[in-house]
């Protein structure tokens, strides 16, 4: 029997490598029509839409089908690799008759399994100045539902390292998939550095925060999605004995997004972001935020140039967590948050010019932090080093008269 | 004589046998033979090979491989001194609602525009064994094996670089899963067989 066996399977060998498909299959001589990927509850079709769920480089090569014979070696391929990219139990490929004559449709069935669960770390990062932080969270999928818990220690993005843990609820994809519920809940322990205790009014600094945001994300039209939703936040006041303090906002968004492919692939995403502090909430601060951004990136085999510029006001008096910040892993990369504004400033103005070359990058950063009435100065750093997919690792030098205190970065997802 | 022969078969061949059983069980037929003088083929009329999950795949544009042989086995079906493999590549017409049939080789053969029932006959006429020097009263069994494969999980185990043991040990290890498997035996000798006209007579 196993004689038999691999017999069978040493002659299936040969003729899998003496054979090409496209010679033995009769429907070779047909042209695709059209290719559609479905899944559950949504589909696109690559050669028109440009859905987000798959991979620009894998699109492509989806789209490409259209027009040319058929190869259903090809199809196996593509489905193994929208298998592996959409993290699918299964893809299969279905081919119908198309409309016209010797022509066909290509449909990839997509099957997600109803329950997974995935482990991430969201941020890992080390950073000369501010030392580590990092997040790791675990994720179980239901029927599209997403439970997501998670630990993190952050003394990177605001004027206070945070440390604690976060759990996220978001829903299957509503309306037709247009809209998706997210309800975020963390708790965190603040560290405060010697320089912001310093600047700060005892008052201003908080031992504790807790958050519970619930926000809706709707997509308006394919490029643009708004959210909004509210923002409950309760700092818990150094002072022994001291009631805490609510910071609660409204919260909304709107970000674009725009594609263009061609012999150099051209993306432009622009996003606005409301927090606005209000006694209606119950909120012992009354304050708005505002942020606006917009990137540019314009990529050309291995060439890559990205221009990333952003500022923002706040208005009224916020919490310490919503001040600006530069001089971190992202911003003014090679300054100290520290000494360009201990307590982060309500006035910001930041750009990023980076060019990739392979896994090799230099930036140039360049930006204002301030607080309203002060005068604004504009300060530099250039950086270099390799970047290859989320993994970077980089030298950033501040740009600075008589001084070059290069500061070492290295992390993923930062 | 019996013991001797009982003692040659071994365990590998009992729990051989052992696997073998379910399958004979499920997939149990007559096999005629039709011997040309030369050949021994099988007659199979009922054997219909192109269906179930075949016909699904066939049905979305894939090419679905046929792997078929035939063996002559001595010493009471102990024995197997004659291995004639074939190969089938067959494909449907998604337009015309017809099989194609290919023999891949040096010089491949192709039948094109098949009905279901044709395209089974074509590949039954195409499996084939010599019967060249076995003596016309010597008993012999004639064993068919017939199943499909896939083309990747074969390019998996037999590539350029040889055998890949993980894969041998992956496709075997692997679950049944409801790929059909045709397997028929029978004992003959050939002076009992009435000779049929030879293919090449035809």
């Amino acid at each position: 029997m196993k004689y038999v066996c691999l017999s069978l399977l040493l002659v299936g060998g040969l003729l899998a490598t003496e054979t090409q498909d496209s010679e033995t299959n009769v429907n070779s001589r047909y042209t695709v029509e059209t290719v559609v990927v479905s899944g559950d509850g949504w589909s696109t079709s690559p050669a028109v839409d440009r859905d987000h769920k798959i991979s620009s480089g894998l699109r492509k090569e989806i789209a490409a089908l259209v027009g040319e014979k058929l190869n259903p070696a090809r199809l196996d391929d593509l489905a193994k690799r929208l298998r592996q990219e959409l993290r699918a139990r299964t893809v299969e490929h279905h081919v119908l008759r198309g409309k016209s004559p010797e022509y066909v449709q290509v449909i990839f069935e997509v099957q997600v399994p109803p329950t997974r669960f995935d482990a991430s770390v969201p941020k890992f990062l080390y950073q000369g100045e501010q030392g580590w932080s990092g997040a790791v969270e675990g994720t179980a999928t239901v029927r599209n539902n997403g439970f997501t818990a998670g630990l993190v220690s952050d003394g990177d993005e605001l004027v206070e390292r945070y440390t604690g843990e976060v759990a996220r609820y978001e829903s299957e994809p509503l309306v037709d998939g247009r809209a998706r519920l997210r309800f975020e809940f963390a708790s965190y322990h603040e560290l405060w550095n010697r320089s912001a205790v310093t600047a700060a009014d005892a008052s201003e600094l908080y031992r504790t925060r807790e958050e519970f945001q619930p926000v809706l994300s709707v997509q308006v039209a394919r490029p643009l999605e708004v959210s909004f939703g509210t923002s409950f936040e309760s700092l818990g006041q150094q002072a022994p004995g001291a009631p805490p303090q609510a910071a609660d906002a409204f919260v909304a968004g709107a970000r674009y997004r725009q594609l263009t492919e061609g012999s150099a692939d051209q993306a432009v995403e622009a996003d606005y972001d409301l927090r606005a502090g209000s006694h209606a909430l119950g909120s012992d601060y009354a304050y708005s935020r505002h942020r606006w951004g917009l990137r540019y990136r314009v990529t050309h085999g291995k060439h890559e140039l990205v221009d990333d510029g952003w500022g923002g006001v706040i208005l009224g008096t916020a919490p310490l967590f919503e001040r600006f910040v530069l001089g971190n892993s992202t911003s003014l990369r090679g300054w100290n948050k520290f000494d360009l504004d201990p307590l982060g400033g309500n006035r910001v103005v930041h750009n990023t010019v980076e060019y990739h070359y392979g896994v090799f990058q230099v930036f140039c950063d360049s930006g204002a932090i301030w607080d309203s009435g002060q005068a604004a100065v504009v300060r530099s750093s250039v950086g270099a080093g390799l970047r290859q997919g989320v993994f970077s690792l980089a030298l950033a030098f501040p740009l600075r008269n008589g001084k070059m205190d290069p500061v070492f970065m290295v992390g993923m997802n930062y | 004589m019996a013991q001797s022969r009982l003692a040659r078969m071994g365990r590998r061949s009992w729990l051989a046998a052992g696997l073998a059983l379910p399958l004979l069980i499920a997939h149990a037929g007559s096999l005629d033979v039709a011997f040309d003088g030369d050949t021994l083929r099988p007659v199979l009329p009922d054997l219909h090979f192109i269906s179930g999950r075949a016909l699904e795949r066939l049905k979305d544009a894939r090419t679905v491989v046929f792997l078929s042989q035939i063996t002559l086995l001595r010493d009471d079906h102990v024995t197997p001194f004659r291995h004639a493999p074939q190969r089938f590549y067959v494909s449907y017409d998604i337009w015309e609602g017809r099989f194609k049939v290919t023999i891949p080789g040096a010089t491949p053969e192709s039948r094109l525009g098949l009905t279901a029932e044709q395209a089974e006959a074509w590949c039954v006429d195409n499996m084939m064994v010599s019967a060249l020097g076995v003596a016309p009263d010597q008993d012999i069994w004639m064993r068919f094996d017939l199943r499909t494969a896939d083309p990747k999980d074969a390019a998996n185990i037999v590539s350029e670089s040889g055998i890949s043991i993980s894969g041998l040990i992956e496709f075997f290890s692997r679950k049944p899963d409801g790929e059909p498997h045709w397997m028929m035996e029978r004992r003959l000798r050939l002076a009992d067989l009435r000779r049929t006209p030879s293919r090449r007579d035809w």
